[in-house]
């Protein structure tokens, strides 16, 4: 296949198949597939996080706890939940009217930012959940397994939420490269 | 929206080229148009409307992520090249030519687009932000790749 052939077959490619209310359908953001599956997720998980500090709360005597304790229970899951917002703000609202090389670099700095705050948020909550479950509780060597365990589990948690960016960052890394002659 | 109607082709080329799977290639369509609706307010008339809409059908391919899955209809192989002039043959022709580019990088398929659709150095280093020098050295480059993979 020679490069005229390539020419003409990529440009007699492509469908022309949609209606214009169709195209226009496809400018409100209720009707984008993606963002809707986004934002089913996000409500999910908004609802497991309300539904977690209900049940710490009713299931381990909340009452009976400090009140700094409960305060930093609900604030850790409000900040768990504006991330993950604000992580679903920065993939909606990216700024695609510049340069391949522009845009690449732009989306690099608040991915970055955005995982180390998913990381951050995670480890708050898991911390602040551990921290209410183990508060006034008299340790014995099970308890202290126990507790290892959770705290085993919370870095896990942190650097998979931390870890969720990374892949698009290095994809991203990755054009940089690919543009800049690097790779 | 007339103006995405009129280029849609573009779009719909931008998504087969970046995505592997039927579904996939719906959900880029729809984000290039929701970017484009977006991005219209700030069109300066004096750029070329299909550079502007392969500069942000291009970013949002990019931009958006969505982890590759195997697509059922890709084919390591690639199809017998025929020379007849019917709709099977544009088919298979354009079913080959997507195959290559699929087998390239994100960067490479960017710029590769862009130099088969006739836009000159500058207008690629305008959109993909690199030098003209430089785009030009890269499309060299994508022509042995391309030419190697068809072969």
């Amino acid at each position: 296949m020679g490069i005229d052939e390539l020419k003409n077959t990529w440009k007699s490619a492509g469908e022309s198949h949609r209606t214009s209310s169709e195209l226009k359908l496809m400018t409100e953001l209720k009707h984008n597939g993606r963002l809707k599956r986004i934002r089913r997720r996000l409500l999910i998980e908004s609802m497991l996080v309300l539904a977690f500090l209900t049940l710490f709360y009713t299931g381990l005597d909340g009452a009976d706890k400090p009140l700094w304790t409960i305060v930093t229970l609900i604030l850790s899951g409000v900040v768990y939940i504006i991330n993950r917002l604000s992580g679903y703000h920065t993939t909606q609202n990216i700024k695609p009217d510049t340069t391949v090389y522009q845009m690449s670099q732009d989306l690099i700095k608040q991915l970055e930012r955005l995982s180390v705050s998913s990381g951050m948020s995670a480890l708050f909550f898991g911390a602040a959940i551990i921290l209410f479950m183990t508060i006034e509780i008299e340790f014995n060597t099970q308890k202290y397994t126990m507790l290892a365990g959770l705290i085993v589990s919370l870095f896990a948690f942190s650097f998979l939420s931390y870890n969720i960016w990374r892949k698009q960052i290095s994809r991203l890394q990755q054009i940089i490269h690919q543009l800049s002659g690097d790779s | 929206m007339a103006l995405v109607d009129e280029h849609q082709n573009i779009i719909h080329k931008v998504s087969r080229m970046y995505r592997n799977t039927i579904e996939d290639q719906e959900d880029l369509f729809q984000d290039i148009v929701l970017q484009l609706w977006k991005a219209y307010p700030n069109f300066r008339a004096e750029s070329k409307i299909s550079a502007w809409l392969y500069r942000i059908a291009l970013n949002t391919a990019m931009a958006v992520f969505r982890q590759n899955k195997p697509s059922l209809e890709f084919n390591e192989e690639l199809p017998e090249l025929t020379s007849d002039n019917s709709l099977e043959a544009k088919s298979e022709n354009e079913e080959r030519l997507y195959t290559a580019l699929h087998k390239l990088s994100l960067a490479e398929r960017a710029i590769m687009a862009l130099y088969l659709e006739d836009y000159s150095y500058a207008e690629i280093a305008d959109i993909v932000g690199i030098s003209e020098n430089y785009v030009g050295v890269r499309i060299n480059r994508v022509k042995s790749r391309l030419k190697k993979i068809l072969t």
